[in-house]
């Protein structure tokens, strides 16, 4: 038992939760590629609206997203922090050798919002998709490479197990975490290496449990005869729908006009 | 006298205003006093793991009160310390094992409590004695090369070497064999001759009741008993909802009253049950010598 896990699927009947895997992970590619290609600040704003709008109607916890997104506010700083001084052009703060610049700043702030849709996008498709369905789409995808003689079939095997046991390391951390602060280990520590050293008490038989556990699961799987070959029955469950032709083609859209009007427009 | 654990109206939510909201405690108000041993019962997902990391700060009481050793465990600068008064092995604690050689994974609580490296052998190497690891043999070691049953001692063993006031075990019989099992009872009965608390969960009613007198009964979150091993054989509405056999001296007791001997069928230990049946036995003898 525990809270809930930032990425985890949230079971629900949404439309979002009703697309096909294929199509989510196409609309997300599209998104991906759009933030980075596009600097304006309209059509990013635009994009963070479109993915709360999302986040909303898929009924997630939005205030939960949020708060995680929180967390990696020291990852935010430093991108920005980096762009304001390693950018040249109009000096705004000096500091000895090096200045901040406005330019700088600016880029940094995009750089920022464009990190934030790219932590929603994934999210939405992580929480809204059920890790079979997605290792499934995935599968679909990668199907063109085993004409080139390479072993999808095992590479999605070993994606959907990791999958499977995501869930479970984390529990485990947790555990193990605790079970170490019960024996004086200071996670919270001001001091780096007190901190760097706690978190080696968690590593090390996390891992350990992790190899056992893999070679625990291929010797079951070798027991039960386990040969890879392609999951004819998971492949066709796989069906494009209207609604999946609808969202692809509203994500086009924006994608394909918003991105050449953006870059026109500046 | 308060008791040396004091919860009161302690209510616990997992993922609050989330799909996945569990609620784990529901109004819990338990107190153990020193040197008492405390056994928690009750089916999995009750609430047992929650309700004991109340009790050395991991979780911190979101409505109601903890108190443990006289800290008040709802205040997060106190209750960071709480490890130190209340020692808690979690549920296959072999598995935190990390250190290069047994010796330092025993010492990495002592330690962490700052301690001079001559007191911390000290304690390393009574902690092993006391879980029955010779120390020459072990203490250098890597755990790696040790069983599974090694392992646990380890682990328990660097538990103790903390030297909490309130130990606090989590199924440490699990999965262990008789030697293993003899080992832990030896600490418990240790501890109760020193007169320190002990707390222990356990899934097996049986298992508790052969060591203690004093249950807790969690399910669903609601606590379903507390009080006397006495008073909970009076309440068969209580065991009706949780199948298990009797421990083997009561087995014997009541198969004695089933069978019309006036024997004393309100016992909590083997000694007392002992005591009974060499009672039974004098009195038939009597009998039997003048039948008159």
């Amino acid at each position: 038992m525990g809270g809930m896990k930032l990425g985890q699927y949230i079971y629900g009947d949404s439309m979002v939760h009703k697309l096909d895997p294929r199509t989510k992970i196409i609309c997300c590619t599209l998104a991906v590629i759009s933030v980075m290609v596009s600097i304006n600040w309209y059509y990013l704003f635009f994009l963070l609206l479109l993915m709360v709008a999302i986040i909303i109607s898929s009924r997630l916890n939005l205030k939960f997203i949020l708060k995680s997104m929180y967390q990696i506010k020291t990852f935010l700083l430093i991108t920005l922090l980096f762009q304001a001084f390693l950018t040249p052009g109009q000096a705004v703060l000096t500091i000895g050798t090096i200045s901040m610049t406005r330019e700088g700043l600016i880029l940094g702030s995009i750089n920022i919002l464009r990190l934030i849709i790219l932590f929603m996008c994934s999210l939405i498709l992580l929480m809204t998709t059920t890790p079979m369905k997605l290792s499934t789409g995935i599968e679909y995808f990668l199907q063109p490479l085993g004409k080139l003689n390479m072993p999808v079939h095992n590479f999605t095997t070993i994606l959907s197990i990791s999958f499977r046991f995501l869930p479970t390391l984390f529990e485990e951390a947790t555990i193990i975490k605790n079970a170490q602060k019960s024996r004086g280990s200071e996670f919270d520590s001001p001091q780096l290496m007190v901190k760097i050293k706690s978190y080696a008490a968690v590593v090390i038989p996390l891992f350990e449990a992790s190899l056992s556990r893999a070679a625990d699961l291929g010797e079951a799987m070798d027991s039960r005869c386990y040969t890879s070959h392609p999951n004819q029955l998971r492949m066709n469950s796989l069906k494009m729908k209207g609604q999946d032709v609808l969202a692809l083609l509203f994500v086009s859209v924006i994608v394909l006009a918003g991105v050449p009007i953006s870059i026109l427009m500046k | 006298m308060p008791g040396v654990i004091e919860i009161d109206h302690l209510f616990h939510t997992y993922a609050k205003g989330s799909p996945y909201e569990v609620e784990a405690l529901k109004d819990i108000a338990l107190s153990v006093d020193q040197g008492e041993f405390l056994g928690l019962f009750g089916p999995n997902g009750s609430g047992k793991s929650t309700l004991i990391q109340h009790l050395n700060g991991l979780i911190r009481p979101q409505k109601g009160s903890v108190t443990v050793c006289g800290i008040d465990a709802s205040n997060p600068k106190l209750s960071r310390d709480l490890w130190k008064n209340a020692g808690l092995v979690f549920q296959y604690p072999e598995h935190q094992i990390f250190q290069i050689s047994v010796y330092d994974e025993v010492a990495y609580g002592p330690r962490n409590l700052k301690l001079p490296e001559a007191t911390v052998k000290e304690r390393v190497y009574e902690a092993l004695q006391q879980v029955g690891l010779i120390q020459e043999n072990i203490a250098h070691l890597p755990p790696v090369t040790l069983s599974g049953g090694m392992r646990r001692r380890v682990a328990i063993a660097g538990m103790l070497a903390i030297q909490p006031e309130i130990l606090i075990l989590d199924e440490p019989m699990a999965g262990l064999d008789s030697a293993g099992r003899n080992m832990i009872l030896d600490i418990i009965k240790k501890r109760q001759e020193k007169h320190e608390t002990t707390v222990m969960i356990s899934h097996s009613l049986k298992e508790i009741m052969t060591i203690t007198d004093k249950i807790a009964i969690l399910d669903s979150g609601c606590l379903v008993f507390n009080g006397k091993v006495k008073d909970l054989l009076n309440k068969p509405e209580v065991l009706a909802q949780y199948p298990f056999d009797l421990p083997e001296y009561l087995q014997i007791v009541y198969e004695f009253a089933d069978k019309g001997f006036d024997i004393k069928t309100n016992i909590s230990s083997i000694r007392e049950a002992g005591e009974e049946i060499i009672k039974l036995q004098k009195e038939l003898e009597q009998l039997r010598i003048s039948p008159a």
